[in-house]
């Protein structure tokens, strides 16, 4: 991959898994020192890299370095109590946006990660399985259970208000 | 076959699954009117497996027993399936189709199309710039470690000619130092007349001589001379070592010799017969200059003595050669030339010769009062004359 090829992928991903990351451990900061590794990773196989191949190693690499942070559990409690307050302080939801995301923050990191790779980037269940180390089947699983979960969380939410 | 005892209960099953026709239904039911045990236990078994309907859902009931692709147990993994676009147009279709047909089953659709994600388009990484690379390629290592070796050589290189550059410059630099301070002494050397003086340049060992015949003396004898010499110099300002005063070909020790003096004298003869106004009076300064003559030497009318120095009978060997030899630069080369040789008594040994003879005559005429010495010192404090005045004789 040329220099000129990197820096097409820093325009074109960045974000994206900025956004991945983020949506699964809500730190700002620390997501963003993970997607400077990611990219600094990349950077130092960038003779080794496909251009092809680019956004799957970037996705690869970042959720890797982010399951690493998740495991110190840093972040489970952070993200949980992120909502946890919420409820505690608001009774009623305004918006759905907000029941969507609750309903997303009660999945684990293994079922947000596939169904951000599967929504945001719109990835099959072979190429999420190579991201995350999981097989086809392991894939469909998470994502089949993960929406089942939040239909049902939703459902229930919706018929409150 | 017949339905009996043995094999009801595969019927019964078969009867749940909604596999059974209807002719091996009705038979099942004529079997079990004839068994009312048979047939409580059947009863209790249909209202124990009856689906409940989700709290908030209600199907249609047509939907319990309905062995079509879709039903109370499946409805949600087919309609992931519709959102996750796993199943094929015909199967897409009729569920499409159930689904309007059931409001229940739509809304359900309707809630799980909500968990299908949205990017969120306001969150963005920013500065993205400290990620962007300039289109330079890593050098292998190898190729940094050589040019970190070349740079090096190169910076011992010019370090070294700029070495050398500075080190010829401050040799030049040297001379010129050396040359404009020759000048200037030059100038200041100047005699009263402007004649200049050119300054010789000698090596080691002539400084040596230059500078010392004291220095020689401290070489040749170890004894530190009482008195440390001038640069001689003559009324006319003349360098009185001309040449090379070294003559000394073994180069042994450095024995300074003095370049020969003419000393002049204008009555060679001591006479005390002759009176100062008898003889003519010689001009000092015409006949040095005449004669090329280094020391004038008057006649003996030259009684008082002042200055004298170094006149000690007791240390004659130090004082009186010393005398002679440093301050006066009298030795056995000096040339003595005589004017107005008396021309009575040829048996009167000269001054001159007997100076130009050798010390120890003078000395032994100083030493009996025969030869004295006069010294007039200049405002500087140099030599300014010197007489040797002969009496007695």
């Amino acid at each position: 991959m040329t220099v000129t090829e990197y820096n097409t992928c820093v325009k074109n991903y960045a974000d994206s898994v900025f956004r991945f990351i983020y949506k699964n451990i809500k730190d700002e900061e620390k997501a963003k020192d993970i997607v400077q590794d990611t990219f600094v990773k990349m950077w130092v196989k960038v003779d080794d890299i496909i251009a092809e191949k680019a956004k799957s190693y970037l996705f690869t690499a970042a959720y890797n370095t982010m399951i690493d942070a998740i495991r110190k559990d840093k972040y489970k409690a952070t993200y949980e109590d992120h909502y946890d307050d919420y409820l505690t302080t608001h009774n009623t939801f305004n918006d759905l946006k907000e029941i969507i995301n609750l309903a997303f923050s009660k999945l684990n990191e293994t079922q947000r990660s596939v169904v951000m790779l599967r929504d945001y980037e719109g990835y099959s269940y072979d190429e999420i399985g190579k991201i995350t180390g999981l097989n086809e089947s392991q894939v469909k699983v998470y994502i089949y259970r993960a929406r089942l979960s939040m239909k049902k969380f939703i459902g229930s939410y919706e018929n409150v208000v | 076959m017949e339905i009996n005892i043995n094999n009801y209960e595969v019927y019964v099953i078969d009867f749940f699954d909604g596999m059974l026709n209807e002719i091996d239904s009705a038979n099942l039911l004529i079997f079990l009117d004839q068994n009312p045990v048979l047939k409580e236990e059947f009863e209790i078994l249909i209202n124990s497996s009856k689906l409940i309907p989700l709290e908030h859902n209600s199907f249609d009931s047509s939907l319990l027993l309905k062995p079509t692709n879709i039903n109370v147990n499946n409805y949600d993994e087919k309609l992931i399936a519709l959102i996750e676009n796993d199943l094929s147009q015909s199967e897409k279709d009729v569920l499409l189709s159930e689904i309007n047909s059931y409001p229940d089953l739509e809304k359900a659709y309707e809630l799980f199309l909500k968990t299908k994600l949205i990017p969120d388009s306001k969150i963005l990484f920013k500065n993205k710039e400290s990620l962007i690379k300039t289109p330079f390629r890593i050098l292998p290592l190898y190729i940094q470690i050589s040019a970190i070796a070349a740079l090096f050589i190169a910076v011992i290189i010019v370090f070294y000619f700029a070495n050398n550059f500075n080190s010829k410059n401050q040799l030049a630099n040297n001379e010129a130092i050396v040359k404009a301070k020759q000048d200037s002494i030059s100038k200041i050397l100047k005699s009263k007349n402007n004649i200049p003086i050119q300054l010789q340049r000698y090596n080691e060992k002539e400084m040596l001589a230059f500078g010392g015949v004291n220095a020689a003396l401290v070489k040749k004898n170890g004894k530190k001379p009482m008195v440390s010499p001038a640069i001689p110099l003559n009324k006319n300002n003349k360098n009185l070592f001309k040449e090379n005063p070294l003559n000394n070909n073994n180069n042994q020790s450095v024995t300074p010799i003095p370049m020969p003096k003419k000393i002049i004298s204008d009555n060679g003869l001591i006479n005390n017969n002759i009176t100062q106004t008898e003889l003519p009076k010689l001009d000092e300064k015409q006949a040095l200059k005449e004669n090329n003559a280094d020391i004038y030497l008057p006649n003996n009318n030259e009684i008082a003595f002042q200055n004298i120095e170094s006149v000690n009978i007791e240390n004659k060997d130090r004082s009186l050669t010393s005398y002679l030899k440093n301050q006066l630069q009298i030795t056995a080369q000096s040339e003595v030339i005589a004017v107005n040789k008396p021309t009575n008594s040829a048996e009167n040994i000269t001054l001159a010769e007997s100076i130009g003879l050798n010390v120890l005559s003078i000395y032994n005429m100083v030493s009996n009062h025969d030869l004295k010495v006069k010294k007039t010192y200049n405002n500087d404090g140099e030599i300014e004359k010197v007489r040797i005045v002969a009496t007695g004789w």
